[in-house]
């Protein structure tokens, strides 16, 4: 019986001066497996184990709001892991306590990040599988860490200009689209130079499927 | 016609062009070079089944299991319902099941029994597995069709699981927050972008360079 997903048999990509080849099963574990995958790190992400987690997204925060703008800021932390820290604010117009939940901390985007760039499939033909896990590994540390700033800063100026005055909800809604706008545009970017695979298995997918569809007519 | 086609010369019809002998007809294609080592054709001539013998068996077995089936529990056993027809309803898809799974096995088991003993032990793992598939197959496939009974164990497990899966989801969660349109909005504009590299990735390639 032939195998058809037989390596030798697969049609193979020319796109920027390199080669690719994907089979199947790589093709289908990136487009069903990798929702699932992001939706559990989500909540793998809620778990109380990973609590520090959200300990050290607010004192990271309480630490350069501090630095930067002197509100001597303090982080409460429940004992008993049963609510998110929260980072409070002393002589706030508002409330002056800020809850920092999963979503504070970008962790939909941590997931989605994770998520896609563990299940990139790599090319059969043109790439050294350890080169290309290294490339994983620097993309996965470069996407996290860039997110991680661009989150922090995100919500060190929400806190400022709350303090200052302006209402929560337009400064979150506001600060929130363009810290989207700069991550995505980031991620995009950091995965188009260093882990072309994404999209290269993607447009490869296209290629198939049009082939396909034009030898049947 | 595309070039991957030439016309048959004997009756006609388009065919592929790698192929020696025509699909439609079965004639010699002209265009293959006539030598003295001609080889035979390594791809069989499929020829075209009219009358589906084995789909007609198939379902004239599981009527005619189903109508004993049914006869035997109308008369013997005390049921929630009250129509032959509907009891021959029932069974029918309990017994096509079970049919179609010990023929499935069966199938399997002639295929891998000829390769030796391996190949006989493969066959009685499929037959094996029938078995078991169709006694908890065929009880779930009852219970769910016979509501009265199945309905009040069924709320007792469901209560059971939930009220498990509950105590679960508080020891290991502090709190799942769901997430609004936020991740939506960044899954849109990263999906955006890759619309745009895809795109560019289009222009750039030729038409032919997805190649063997």
């Amino acid at each position: 019986m032939k195998r058809h997903d037989c390596i030798q048999d697969r049609p193979i990509l020319h796109l920027n001066h390199k080669t690719y080849k994907f089979l199947n099963h790589q093709l289908a574990t990136l487009f069903i497996v990798s929702p699932i995958l992001c939706i559990s790190i989500y909540f793998f992400l809620s778990l109380r184990m990973n609590y520090w987690i959200y300990e050290f997204t607010s004192s990271f925060i309480s630490v350069f709001l501090n630095l930067l703008f002197n509100l001597n800021a303090q982080v409460i932390i429940y004992p008993e892991h049963d609510i998110f820290p929260s980072i409070f604010i002393p002589n706030h117009p508002f409330e002056g306590s800020y809850a920092i939940t999963i979503n504070c901390i970008a962790g939909h985007i941590f997931s989605f990040i994770i998520g896609v760039i563990l299940l990139v499939p790599s090319s059969k033909i043109g790439s050294s599988k350890k080169e290309f896990v290294w490339r994983k590994i620097k993309v996965l540390v470069i996407s996290i860490s860039g997110i991680f700033i661009l989150n922090v800063f995100r919500i060190i100026f929400l806190l400022y200009f709350n303090f200052k005055g302006i209402p929560f909800e337009i400064i979150h809604e506001s600060l929130f689209f363009l810290s989207a706008v700069i991550g995505a545009i980031f991620f995009a970017i950091v995965l188009e130079h260093w882990l072309p695979e994404l999209f290269v298995s993607i447009y490869y997918l296209y290629r198939l499927i049009s082939q396909k569809i034009s030898k049947k007519r | 016609m595309s070039q991957d086609e030439i016309q048959c010369s004997k009756c006609g019809k388009l065919v592929q062009k790698d192929l020696t002998y025509c699909s439609q007809c079965g004639s010699l294609l002209t265009h293959t070079p006539t030598s003295s080592l001609a080889q035979p054709p390594t791809t069989p001539i499929k020829t075209k089944k009219k009358i589906p013998y084995k789909t007609i068996t198939f379902f004239a077995v599981v009527a005619i299991v189903d109508l004993l089936v049914s006869f035997l529990f109308m008369n013997g056993f005390q049921l929630p319902v009250s129509s032959y027809g509907q009891l021959y309803l029932i069974f029918f898809f309990v017994t096509a099941f079970s049919i179609g799974l010990l023929w499935l096995a069966g199938s399997h088991a002639s295929f891998s029994g000829g390769g030796g003993g391996g190949g006989g032990m493969e066959g009685c793992g499929y037959v094996i597995g029938a078995i078991i598939a169709i006694a908890i197959g065929a009880p779930l496939i009852l219970a769910s069709v016979l509501s009265t009974v199945a309905t009040n164990i069924g709320d007792t497990i469901s209560k059971a699981i939930n009220q498990a899966l509950e105590d679960i989801f508080t020891e290991m969660f502090a709190d799942v927050e769901i997430p609004g349109f936020e991740p939506l909005l960044f899954l849109g504009l990263f999906a955006m972008l890759s619309i745009i590299i895809l795109y560019r990735y289009h222009l750039k390639t030729k038409k032919n360079s997805l190649s063997n």
